[in-house]
């Protein structure tokens, strides 16, 4: 079953005034339930905003989009909100967890503007913090841990209410290798375990090899598409060409450090 | 680009953050020029009452300024302070220490001088409204002509210019302490977890409710010695409260987990948490600010608005004439018909009604005293007369004592039976006693009633200066006449009637006196209130950029529209009336201790001022959070 279906979607930014930009380009693409699914492509290639797109964020300019089967595009910006925070987890590249709240409260506040009962959102918090190894700092405060477990802090909100898909946009970049690493390994053991379909942006190569499959953009239209084989490395050696072969974002060509 | 034009770009870019700051500062310009321009008013100049309004315009003018120097101050502070991660960027792309002065120093010599001109036209606008108020409130004859003294707007150039240029070399002084580091930490510092005590918590409380219960049974004679121990406790009080108290209350709310995690509380009380307490001080300021305004105004409006009540307290009689003495009772008749035609001319209706009295002398507190005696059926005249209907009898034995309005302590006990002597008559009587319902003459402390018989009994042995005669008026709708009633008394020769009492001449003292306060104090007390709520407006434009991001994450993981406004609007409610509220209880109590003195109630004015004050509060609520709104709206 298909959990997202984009069929040519586009976003033209500006017009009126200034001069249009199609950011996206009459994209089409499909997840499947239980997929876990990368996004790579230049810088200004128009990777967030395909995110911000598949994740209703922002609107559409043209195109069809259904997510869990409901037609998207027809609901009003209030039923939007309220979708999101039914169907959708979110995991952001600076974690977006507020400093006014302790871990514990930013993990549970999806169900708690839900309306769920105390009893249920505890239960759910207790076990979703173990299976991401941050039961130890569920009392503190944001600013008293570090990127690593912030970032699977905002995983676990991001998974709490268990949402039929789950979009990261460069979940890794604020992390060094070793957070980047835990990080990484709590997505895709969450994407095996509880089957949460994933949608991830990166730049990051080594964050990407942990996907199933990985989309390649450029200019806002679909460049290449890349298949996780039986072997990692190959699969991070395949990455790597195409990036090569994308060009202009050389910079980000990293050593190999599997 | 110039440095002088990098500067003023800097002041157009961010003038959404200088508008709240430049709005407050052009409005305190605008009163102290308004004022300004009344002090050096040319006619004024030449008035008589010249001394005293200049000097009660000096002192407005001294208080406005110094509350304008000490806001200034403090929005300066807290603008630099949102904007120092800018300066450190500035300074670490190689500004020197020096140019960053010089473009503060332009910065906000730019704004200073933009606010005063527009205050000065402001003020210019709203002037002339203000001088007719004035001439109205005066009793000038004719309005005041519409003009302004070059004096009026040199002292306000000058003395605001000084002050924006002392501010701001007070803030590059302080801003010279600061390392870079410092400086990019800025306001986005992690915030710590609130940290109150208990017992602070609970001593505050208890130092409130201590003074609270200071003003309730405050009186007339306590009020003084105990005003200034009430200060002392409420001001400290109420700082507790708001730094201690009020984070404790919330850290109450968050243990409660059915409350705290529903919905949208999770983040309305959790924000708020920070917010209380990050604003501690401020709210406390604004909360004193309020209550000094609204207990001002409503001591001021309560006691004017109560003068014809207090009036009538004071002055049992609407008009009274007293002669003492055969020879002077005998021309007195001439001055009560002179008196009667003046009231006549003027086309008052009047009733009249003329008895006599008599002398005697009773033992009371350890001494002898002079007393007067009258009939009981005059007394029932009396009555009549004040358009009361009564049903006492005074029999032979018995006397009625009639109390004036302020006794001292033990002046109201009398001893169960006394003795009224005069010449060789003596008698005694059991004692009753009640208000007075006849004017206080300077001759004797208390009328005594007693029956006709009794009174004939005295009246035929009085020698000739023991003799009153007593002419009472009643006027139909009295205050309304009070100047023209007040003007005839001055017809009276006062050798001949030595007693002339009028509720008028009452009346009008307490209305000028008040006429006066209230004008200047109502002044002041709108500033006040206006500050405080400018304080509160410039504060959240502080957070704004605070605000906006956090409520742009929250809306990517589906916070909806509708979920911010009521978040939004409760907590720009909270911050805006939890002063307000704090600060009208605080003022009740000034109220109640204003009641205790009072015969009227004062509670209807009070009920009045504060509506108005609440509704100017509401107004400004909705503007703001309208405001608010909108901005968060904007990354929604
Ligand atoms: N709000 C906007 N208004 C106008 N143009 C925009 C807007 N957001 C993005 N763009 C443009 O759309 C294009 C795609 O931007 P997008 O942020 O999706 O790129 P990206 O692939 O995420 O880049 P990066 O890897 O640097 O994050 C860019 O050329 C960008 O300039
Ligand atoms: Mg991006």
């Amino acid at each position: 079953m298909a959990i997202v279906e984009a069929k040519s979607i586009s976003k033209i930014y500006g017009g009126k005034k200034g001069i249009e930009h199609k950011a996206i380009d009459h994209l089409s693409m499909n997840i499947e339930a239980g997929e876990f699914v990368g996004v790579m492509g230049p810088s200004g290639s128009g990777k967030t905003t395909l995110l911000n797109l598949l994740s209703t964020i922002d609107r559409l300019s043209a195109g069809f989009l259904t997510i869990n089967g409901s037609d998207i595009t027809k609901l009003s910006k209030e039923k939007l909100a309220t979708f999101r925070r039914k169907e959708m987890g979110f995991i952001f590249q600076d974690f977006n967890l507020l400093d006014t709240l302790t871990i514990a409260e930013n993990i549970m506040l999806p169900l708690t503007l839900d309306g769920r009962k105390v009893k249920e959102m505890e239960t759910k918090l207790a076990h979703i913090s173990n299976t991401l190894g941050i039961d130890g700092i569920l009392r503190n405060r944001t600013y008293e841990v570090s990127g690593g477990q912030l970032q699977r802090a905002a995983i676990a909100r991001a998974m709490i209410h268990e949402p039929s898909i789950i979009f990261a946009d460069e979940p890794t970049g604020n992390l060094d290798s070793k957070s980047s690493k835990q990080v990484m390994e709590a997505l895709t053991g969450l994407n095996t375990e509880q089957h949460a379909t994933t949608l991830m942006v990166t730049h990051d190569p080594f964050a990407a090899s942990f996907c199933e499959r990985i989309l390649f953009i450029k200019d806002g239209k679909i460049f290449n598409e890349l298949h996780k084989g039986d072997q990692r490395q190959n699969f991070f050696q395949d990455i790597l060409n195409v990036q090569s072969m994308l060009g202009g974002d050389t910079d980000d060509l990293q050593t190999i450090r599997l | 680009m110039t440095f002088k034009q990098f500067a003023f770009n800097n002041v157009k870019r961010n003038a959404r953050q200088y508008m709240s700051y430049f709005f407050s500062c052009m409005f305190s310009v605008s009163v102290f020029f308004i004022y300004a321009v009344i002090m050096f008013h040319p006619e004024i100049d030449g008035h008589e009452f010249r001394q005293t309004v200049q000097r009660g315009i000096a002192a407005v003018e001294i208080i406005i300024f110094s509350f304008s120097f000490l806001f200034v101050m403090y929005s300066t502070g807290a603008f630099i302070k949102s904007r120092k991660k800018e300066y450190g960027l500035l300074m670490t792309l190689g500004i020197s220490k020096g140019q960053l002065n010089r473009l503060l120093i332009l910065e906000n010599t730019i704004i200073g001088c933009v606010s005063i001109v527009a205050g000065l036209l402001i003020g210019t606008l709203f002037a002339n409204v203000f001088i007719m108020g004035f001439s109205n409130m005066i009793d000038i004859d004719g309005s005041l002509g519409f003009a302004i003294a070059p004096k009026a707007v040199l002292l306000t150039v000058v003395s605001y210019f000084v002050m924006f240029e002392l501010n701001t070399l007070a803030i590059t002084w302080t801003m010279r302490t600061n390392a870079v580091v410092d400086l990019f930490r800025g306001a986005k510092a992690a915030k710590r977890v609130p940290k109150f005590s208990w017992i602070l918590s609970i001593i505050g409380l208890g130092l409130v409710i201590t003074a609270y219960s200071l003003a309730w049974t405050a009186d007339l004679l306590s009020i003084f010695p105990r005003m200034f121990p009430i200060l002392l406790l409420i001001i400290p009080g109420t700082y507790l409260l708001f730094t201690q108290s009020s984070v404790a209350l919330i850290n109450l709310l968050r243990r409660n987990k059915s409350i705290y995690f529903r919905q949208t509380n999770l983040l309305t009380i959790s924000d708020l948490y920070y917010k209380l307490k990050d604003h501690s001080r401020l709210l406390f300021f604004v909360t004193i600010l309020s209550a000094v305004a609204f207990t001002a105004s409503g001591v001021l409006f309560g006691a004017y608005q109560s003068a014809k009540t207090e009036a009538e307290a004071l002055v049992a009689q609407d008009v009274s004439l007293l002669s003492k003495g055969e020879e002077h009772i005998a021309n007195m008749d001439d001055e009560v018909s002179t008196f009667k035609q003046q009231l006549e001319q003027k086309g008052i209706d009047y009733q009249s009604l003329a008895m006599e009295r008599t002398q005697a002398k009773i033992h009371h507190m350890d001494q002898d005293i002079w007393v007067d005696l009258l009939s009981v059926s005059n007394y029932k005249q009396l009555q009549k007369l004040n358009g009361n209907t009564v049903d006492i009898d005074v029999s032979n034995d018995e006397m009625v004592v009639m109390l004036p309005r302020y006794l001292t302590p033990g002046e109201e006990e009398f001893a169960n039976e006394l003795t009224v002597t005069s010449e060789n008559v003596e008698e005694t009587f059991t004692v009753q006693t009640m208000d007075t319902i006849v004017n206080q003459n300077t001759h004797n402390r208390y009328t005594i009633v007693v029956s006709d018989e009794m009174y004939q009994h005295y009246a035929s042995v009085q020698e000739p200066n023991e003799q009153y005669r007593y002419v009472a008026f009643s006027i139909h709708n009295w205050s309304s006449h009070a100047e023209a009633i007040y003007d005839s008394t001055h017809m009276i020769d006062r050798e001949i009637v030595t007693g002339i009492d009028t509720q008028a001449q009452i009346y009008l003292t307490l209305k000028n006196s008040l006429s006066f306060a209230l004008f200047f104090g109502l002044f002041i007390s709108v500033l006040f209130f206006l500050a405080a709520g400018s304080i509160l407006y410039f504060k959240m434009y502080q957070d704004l950029d605070n605000d906006v991001s956090r409520y742009r994450s929250l809306y990517r993981i589906g916070l909806t529209v509708k979920e911010m406004k009521k978040i939004a609007t409760k907590q720009v409610a909270y911050l805006f009336f939890i002063p307000f509220s704090v600060a009208v209880i605080h003022a009740s109590f000034a109220f109640k201790a204003l009641q205790n003195m009072l015969t009227s109630s004062v509670f209807m004015p009070s009920l009045l001022l504060i509506s108005c004050y609440l509704a100017i509060y509401a107004i400004y609520f909705f503007f703001i959070r309208g405001l608010y709104i909108r901005k968060l709206k904007e990354v929604m």
